[in-house]
C-alpha cells in the first residue's frame, strides 16, 4: 500500500464533508476508484477528482494539501493509517475516532475529537472549543486517545471528558474539565476561569495553575508526594521532548481536589515549587 | 560421569509445567523494597502447601524501574493462573500495600492476565483513583504515607518448576557449604528463583504417605539417619543431603541454573566432603520435564 496526496486544484464554494477521505479505504483504492469517490460540499454531490489532484507517494500516508479550511469532519471514524492535512480545517476533526494518526498542519475548529475512543490527533496550530467533548446527543466525551495541540485551545476543552489524555503546549479558555468524569489533561499554557466546574474524577495537570482559575468549589491546594507522577512525565517525554523539563523531583506537587459540590474528587495538580 | 571426584549418578530432574508473573517492587529507599519483598515471598517455598513458590529475582536500579525509584524483582510460580489470580492479591495485600513508599508494577508481558491493583483498589474505600498511562493502568490507593501505587494487572505466562539437584555430602556443615556455594553461582541468572531460604530444602519428599491424610512425605531413601533400616539411596560415610530446588521462565534457564549450580559444587571436590550429586524424580511419570543430570553437564 503506497501513498496518496490529494492537492486542491481550485477553490470551492460551500463547506465540503471531509468524511469520506480516510487512509484505510483511500488507500485501499486505485487512482480511478479514488477520483471516483463521492463527497458532499454545500449539499452537492462531488467526487474527489472534481476538486483535488492525486499523486501517488513513496510513504504510506494520506496527505491533503490545501487550503480547505472550509471543511469539516477530517478522519471522522477514522480507523487506522496515517492522515495529514497540511493547512487550516474546521469543525469535528477526529469526530468519533477510533484508531491511527491524524495530523493537522494547522489550525482547527470546534469539537475537536468528540467522541474520540482511540488513536492520536496531532495539531500544529490552535483548536476551537469543546476539545475531546461528547458528539452531538451524548453525554460522555473522549473515552480514550491522545489529542496534542500544540497552540492554544479554546473554550470547554475536555468538557464530559470520559478517558484518554489532551495535552495542550499553549493556553486554554474558560471552563477547562468542565464535569470532567476521568481521563487525564495537561495544559502547559494558562488556564481561563471556571476551570473543573462540575468536575467528578480525572485529572488535570497544569504547571501555571493558580487558585483563581478554578471554580470556587475546589479544596485549598495541598501539597502531595504522588508516585504516579514519575511515569506520567516519562511518557509526556515519549509524546512531546518539549515536556522532559517538567520532570520534577521526587513527584512533589499542589493538588487541588474537587469539584466538592458534585462531591467529585477530580484533582488539578501543578508541580509544587522546589 | 565422576567430576573432582564426585560422582555425578546418571539419573534426572523432573520438572512440571507451571505458570509464572514477575512483579516489580519500588520504594523510597532499596531497604524497603527489599523487606517488601522478603514479607510478599515469605511462606512461598513450595506450591504443595504455600500456593505458590516465590522468591526475589534481582535488585534494579532506579533508572531501570519504572518509577524511577530503587526497586526488586519478584518472581511467582503457581500450579495455574487461577491459583496466582488467588494468590498475589492475598500476598500484596497483606505485605506490599502494607509496607511503606512501595509501589508495585506487573514486570512481564503476556496475553493472560491477572488482577492486581484492579482487586485490591476497594481498600481505598472509594477514594481510589485510576490512571492510564502509556496504556497501562494503574491504580492510586490513598495511604497514611501518601499513594500506594499499583499496576491494574500482571501477565501470567508458562514456565517450569521444580528443576532440582541433590548434594550428597559427608556431613551437614559440608552440605551447608555447598548448597552456600550453589545458591551464589545460581543468583545471578536472571528468570530463575530458588524459592528455598538459602536455595535448598532438607526435607526432600517422595509423592504419598502412610498416612491418608498426607499428600507428600519424607524421603527415607535420602535420610541417613534411616540408611541401614529402609532402603537407602545413600552409601556409608554420607552424612547429609541437601535438595536445591529451581524454578525457571523456560527449561533452558532451569537447565543453565542446574548446571552453574552443580558445577560450582563439583570445583570442592571429593577432598572437600562432597561425596555425589544426584536428582529428584517420580519415575518419570508426573513431570513434563526431564533434565538428565549426564545431559545437563554435557
Amino acid at each position: 500500500m503506497s501513498g496518496v496526496e490529494l492537492t486542491l486544484r481550485h477553490h470551492f464554494e460551500g463547506t465540503l464533508d471531509a468524511s469520506p477521505i480516510l487512509p484505510e479505504r483511500l488507500l485501499t483504492l486505485n487512482q480511478a476508484d479514488i477520483e471516483r469517490t463521492p463527497l458532499e460540499v454545500g449539499g452537492r454531490n462531488l467526487v474527489i477528482g472534481d476538486l483535488f489532484s492525486i499523486a501517488v507517494l513513496q510513504s504510506t500516508t494520506l496527505v491533503i494539501q490545501g487550503p480547505v479550511m472550509n471543511s469539516y469532519r477530517w478522519g471522522r471514524e477514522m480507523s487506522r493509517g496515517h492522515l495529514v492535512v497540511e493547512c487550516d480545517v474546521g469543525d469535528e476533526a477526529g469526530l468519533t475516532m477510533r484508531g491511527g494518526m491524524l495530523e493537522l498542519r494547522g489550525s482547527v475548529g470546534d469539537r475537536l475529537g468528540c467522541g474520540m475512543q482511540a488513536g492520536r490527533i496531532q495539531v500544529i496550530g490552535n483548536a476551537g472549543n469543546f476539545v475531546g467533548c461528547p458528539e452531538m446527543g451524548k453525554r460522555r466525551g473522549m473515552r480514550g486517545g491522545l489529542i496534542a495541540i500544540d497552540g492554544n485551545a479554546g473554550d470547554r476543552l475536555g468538557d464530559c471528558m470520559r478517558r484518554g489524555t489532551i495535552l495542550v503546549h499553549g493556553n486554554v479558555g474558560d471552563y477547562a474539565a468542565a464535569r470532567m468524569i476521568a481521563g487525564t489533561i495537561a495544559i502547559c499554557g494558562n488556564l481561563g476561569k471556571q476551570a473543573g466546574v462540575m468536575m467528578r474524577r480525572g485529572t488535570v495537570w497544569a504547571p501555571r495553575l493558580e487558585t483563581a482559575n478554578l471554580s470556587g468549589i475546589f479544596s485549598a491546594a495541598q501539597r502531595v508526594q504522588l508516585p504516579h507522577l514519575t511515569l506520567w512525565y516519562r511518557w509526556l517525554a515519549t509524546i512531546d521532548s518539549r515536556l522532559s523539563e517538567w520532570r520534577t523531583h521526587e513527584n512533589d506537587a499542589q493538588r487541588w481536589l474537587g469539584d466538592l459540590s458534585v462531591q467529585g474528587l477530580g484533582e488539578f495538580i501543578s508541580p509544587a515549587p522546589r | 560421569m565422576i567430576i573432582n571426584g564426585i560422582d555425578i549418578e546418571d539419573t534426572f530432574a523432573e520438572a512440571f509445567g507451571m505458570k509464572v508473573s514477575r512483579l516489580i517492587i519500588t520504594a523510597l529507599e532499596p531497604a524497603w523494597a527489599k523487606r517488601a519483598a522478603a514479607a510478599v515471598t515469605g511462606f512461598a517455598t513450595s506450591v504443595i502447601a504455600c500456593g505458590v513458590e516465590a522468591a526475589m529475582e534481582c535488585e534494579i536500579d532506579p533508572e531501570n524501574t519504572p518509577d524511577g525509584r530503587p526497586g526488586v524483582s519478584v518472581l511467582f510460580f503457581g500450579v495455574s493462573t487461577k491459583e496466582l489470580e488467588k494468590q498475589l492479591p492475598r500476598r500484596i495485600g497483606q505485605c506490599v500495600l502494607t509496607c511503606p513508599s512501595t509501589a508495585l508494577f506487573s514486570g512481564m508481558d503476556g496475553e493472560r492476565k491477572i488482577g492486581l491493583g484492579g482487586k485490591i483498589r476497594y481498600f481505598g474505600d472509594g477514594y481510589q483513583l485510576s490512571k492510564v498511562i502509556d496504556g497501562r493502568r494503574f491504580w492510586r490507593i490513598p495511604v497514611m504515607d501518601g499513594e500506594f501505587l499499583c499496576e491494574d494487572s500482571t501477565a501470567v505466562c508458562p514456565a517450569v518448576g521444580g528443576g532440582n539437584f541433590l548434594i550428597i555430602a559427608q556431613d551437614q556443615r559440608t552440605c551447608l557449604h555447598a548448597c552456600d556455594i550453589a545458591a551464589a553461582a545460581i543468583d545471578p541468572i536472571a528468570g530463575v528463583i530458588a524459592p528455598f531460604f538459602g536455595s535448598a530444602t532438607r526435607s526432600g519428599s517422595k509423592v504419598g504417605s502412610k498416612y491418608k491424610m498426607l499428600s507428600a512425605s519424607t524421603n527415607e531413601a535420602f535420610c541417613p539417619s534411616l540408611r541401614t533400616v529402609v532402603r537407602s539411596e545413600l552409601r556409608e560415610g554420607d552424612g547429609a543431603v541437601l535438595e536445591v530446588v529451581i524454578d525457571g521462565l523456560t527449561a533452558d534457564l532451569v537447565r543453565q541454573a542446574m548446571r552453574v549450580g552443580i558445577e560450582s559444587v563439583c570445583r570442592l571436590g571429593r577432598e572437600g566432603g562432597i561425596r555425589k550429586i544426584t536428582a529428584g524424580n517420580y519415575g518419570g511419570k508426573l513431570g513434563q520435564y526431564h533434565f538428565r543430570l549426564h545431559e545437563v553437564l554435557a
